[in-house]
């Protein structure tokens, strides 16, 4: 221990752990990134909490070592131990692994392999850990589904207590794991890939001939669905080391681009009163007094107000400070943001997306340049002096009209901000203006389009260096050869395995750490297994033909989404169904609904 | 109201920093519901100060810590909310309030001399008692395959401030080094309190 750095990753014993002596199944909850990252996941937090509560089950943390760690462990031999028994891994009935990125799939072989625990699921017996998916990548599956022996498609909350149920029960009885996997196959929102009559092969079909389809699973009565009340606390910073309170889960708001947005859908929103009291319970459990409320859109909680007031309620004690990690770009909003900031305003985060109007349109971003500028003006007046703004390059029909967009939108809110300032004020301004490359991800409208070419990637970003102003303004950028490398997976088929198998034995490893990222890697990879990473990461997907998720159903209709793409080339808006009219998606029916927290919204 | 506290930093919290051990306490507090009085400004933070900081990997029998409330409570009352919050290997032993009225010497500024146990494998022993010739050797014992050498040194002592800002820095080249801290000392002329007894020994007008 004393040879790593930040022992604490390994060592456990936080408050709020659940340590089970005996269990009838076992599930190591693993997160394929360092410590820090994967405990500020709130799907684990959630996941952990429900599973322990049964008291049949027992849940246990892992994450991935760090580089020296995993030298360490390589050296000397040492099995990777869950947190809490301090049990092998292989040792576990389940193995559940969270795809939240792209970027940590070359994670997830050195995850299994560390573990001892074969790659491939045809090679893996009953006596093996069952390896199961979680999280936004299993809606898209097929890159990884060599490795897995099934996919929780969409909310997994009474999904995953189904599984332990079946894994338990498989236990006992000595199932074989044919029967096992036959079993879970029949549950709503698993994908056995083992399953399937023509693996890579898309349409993808059943063993029977008929062609599969696998229903993401949703929550349909998210009022009831558990909040975690008192989350393991780690020792060492996280990322998001707070309470994090979920107010809504889905968004209406259709930005075209957004993959979130598109999959968890429909909008549904808890009871001002149960996210008050959910807050003030993990406050009190947790010694945590950061409260973040977290959503996709929170300021379009149609109880925000509500909300707000009810926390600011809370003892002192409990709520040192509130955030709001996404809010809309307007007056309302940041008049909400002043009501929680206190005297100290750190900076405040707007997110146009796009520089010019047209564009906006085009994404259904559904914010005028004069949204933006009152909201700017808002801040500035109300002390902010510090504003973040969040654009992206690369978008379908982009032309440098729209870059340079950028640049003048954000000299727009520069003048906006000199008009209104006192000179001294003006001159403490700063702008962080992020810019990050379109990816094309799969159940979006813009699941047909392509990511833009490396060289056009790095033109782009010239062009907004060039023509961003200098001065008050910090200019991030996201590193040309990560977006390029989400956007070869992020829509591959299940070729692209060997690939990600091939980047690892190449040395592939956290691969969303700049310093650690290689695209030579990954290209060569890429070229081992004869596909093109440029490529694949840029093709233009003729609407109609197979996709390789076709077989997974989030509920949106492929034929709105069609229609969708179709509008964003014509420039034309669809409004957000909370507010406007229904464009008919096709996720609600069969007891799939909105669920607005106040009836008569804004 | 303030008070002054001893407790352990045992082996499940052995890995943390005093950064992260400082944090771990700030949440205790807000766990045990006890009245924590702010600073005032712009980012008002507990008030909560330690002893000299131990280092990651480093042990602690008997650290210690000030802090104010806003409630008068009794000792016994704050110290049993403490414990009843603190995670596995932080404990909170004994604790006193301090004084009102007169100005109380912060730890730092008080804490002059440490005791420190190093248990090293067996082999390592010349390498260690050369390395800690400066040092007053209290207490040796050895084990099967172990030497335990119980050392008591001034804080600022060069070479053992060193193993207690960094353990990397430990001059001493053996891997496998177990290092705790056993107590903290106030010299009063040659003789030696614990911050807890000199607080007292302030009261009685001893000192």
């Amino acid at each position: 221990m004393g040879r790593v750095r930040r022992p604490s990753r390994y060592t456990g014993g936080e408050w709020n752990e659940t340590v089970k002596e005996s269990a009838e199944a076992r599930i190591a909850l693993a997160y394929p990134d360092v410590y820090e990252v994967g405990m500020s996941n709130l799907g684990l937090r959630i996941l952990y909490e429900i599973i322990n509560d049964d008291e049949r089950f027992a849940a246990e943390r892992v994450f991935y070592p760090w580089t020296d760690m995993h030298d360490e462990m390589v050296e000397t031999g040492l099995a990777l131990l869950s947190l809490e028994s301090r049990r092998p891994i292989a040792d576990f009935d389940v193995l559940g692994i969270s795809l939240q990125s792209e970027l940590t799939y070359s994670n997830i072989i050195g995850l299994l392999d560390i573990a001892g625990i074969p790659r491939r699921a045809k090679d893996r017996s009953a006596s093996d850990p069952l390896v199961v998916a979680g999280g936004p990548g299993s809606f898209n599956p097929e890159p990884l589904s060599p490795f897995f022996d099934c996919f929780v498609i969409g909310e997994a909350e009474t999904a995953v207590i189904e599984l332990m149920d079946i894994v338990a029960d498989g236990r006992r009885q000595g199932s074989e794991k044919t029967y096992l996997l036959e079993r879970l196959a029949a549950l709503e929102g698993i994908y056995v890939p083992a399953l399937t009559a023509n693996p890579g092969v898309y349409p993808l079909r059943r063993p029977d001939g008929s062609e599969l389809k696998v229903k993401k699973r949703l929550m349909t009565d998210f009022e009831s669905t558990p909040v975690p009340r008192a989350p393991v606390v780690p020792y060492l910073e996280t990322i998001h080391d707070r309470c994090v309170i979920e107010v809504t889960r889905g968004c209406g708001r259709g930005c075209r681009f957004c993959q979130a947005g598109m999959v968890y859908r429909p909008v549904r929103e808890r009871q001002a009163k149960t996210i008050v009291e959910a807050a003030r319970h993990q406050a009190q459990a947790t010694g945590y007094n950061d409260i973040s409320l977290a959503s996709l859109s929170t300021t379009d909680h149609t109880q925000v107000e509500t909300i707000l007031e009810g926390l600011g309620d809370l003892p002192e004690a409990l709520v040192r400070s509130i955030s709001l990690p996404s809010m809309r770009t307007d007056v309302f909003s940041v008049g909400l943001a002043k009501t929680i900031a206190g005297r100290k305003k750190t900076g405040l985060t707007f997110a146009p997306e796009a520089g010019t109007a047209r564009l906006r349109a085009v994404i259904n971003k559904g914010i005028t340049e004069e949204d933006i500028l009152c909201a700017a003006q808002e801040a500035f007046s109300a002390g902010w002096e510090r504003l973040k703004l969040y654009f992206m390059i690369g978008l379908p029909t982009e032309t440098d009209d729209d870059v340079i967009g950028i640049a003048d939108l954000t000299e727009k809110i520069l003048a906006r901000a000199e008009d209104i300032l006192p000179r001294g004020r003006a001159k403490r301004l700063k702008l962080a203006v992020s810019v990050s490359t379109f990816i094309p991800k799969p159940h979006t409208p813009f699941q047909w389009s392509g990511a833009i070419p490396m060289a056009e990637i790095i033109r782009r970003q010239s062009l907004l260096k060039e023509r961003l102003p200098k001065k008050r303004v910090d200019f991030k950028w996201h590193e040309a050869g990560s977006s390029l490398l989400e956007a070869a997976l992020a829509r591959g088929d299940a070729r692209l395995a060997d690939a990600i198998e091939r980047a690892h034995d190449l040395g592939a490893e956290f691969d969303g750490w700049s310093d650690k990222f290689s695209l030579d890697t990954w290209r060569r990879a890429f070229a081992h297994v004869d596909l093109d990473l440029d490529q694949a990461a840029s093709k233009e997907l003729r609407p109609g033909e197979a996709l390789p998720w076709d077989h997974i159903d989030s509920g949106v209709d492929q034929e709105w989404l069609r229609q969708e793409y179709e509008e964003a080339l014509r420039g034309a808006e669809t409004p957000d169904c909370r507010f406007g009219t229904c464009s008919d998606c096709g996720v609600c029916g069969g007891g799939v609904k909105l669920e607005l927290a106040k009836r008569d919204n804004r | 109201m303030k008070y002054r506290v001893r407790f352990t930093k045992g082996e499940a919290v052995r890995w943390l920093s005093h950064l992260d051990l400082s944090r771990a306490w700030n949440r205790v507090f807000v766990r045990s519901g006890l009245p924590l009085r702010y600073s005032e400004g712009f980012s008002p933070h507990p008030k909560i100060a330690f002893g000299p900081a131990l280092a990651l990997g480093v042990g602690g029998q008997a650290e210690y810590m000030d802090v104010a409330l806003t409630e008068e409570l009794g000792i016994d009352t704050v110290i049993a909310a403490l414990n009843q919050s603190a995670p596995r290997g932080l404990e909170v032993r004994a604790g006193t309030t301090l004084p009102e009225g007169i100005k109380v010497k912060s730890l730092a500024a008080l804490v002059t001399t440490a005791d420190y146990r190093f248990t090293v494998p067996l082999e390592s022993q010349d390498r260690l008692e050369e390395a800690l010739t400066e040092a007053e050797i209290t207490d040796k014992k050895v084990g099967d395959h172990t030497v335990s050498v119980t050392v008591r040194v001034p804080i600022r002592f060069k070479p053992l401030a060193a193993i207690s800002d960094q353990q990397a820095d430990i001059r001493v080249p053996w891997r496998g080094a177990r290092v705790d801290r056993l107590g903290l000392w106030v010299n009063v002329n040659g003789r030696m309190l614990d911050p807890i007894d000199w607080v007292r020994g302030l009261v009685d007008k001893e000192l």
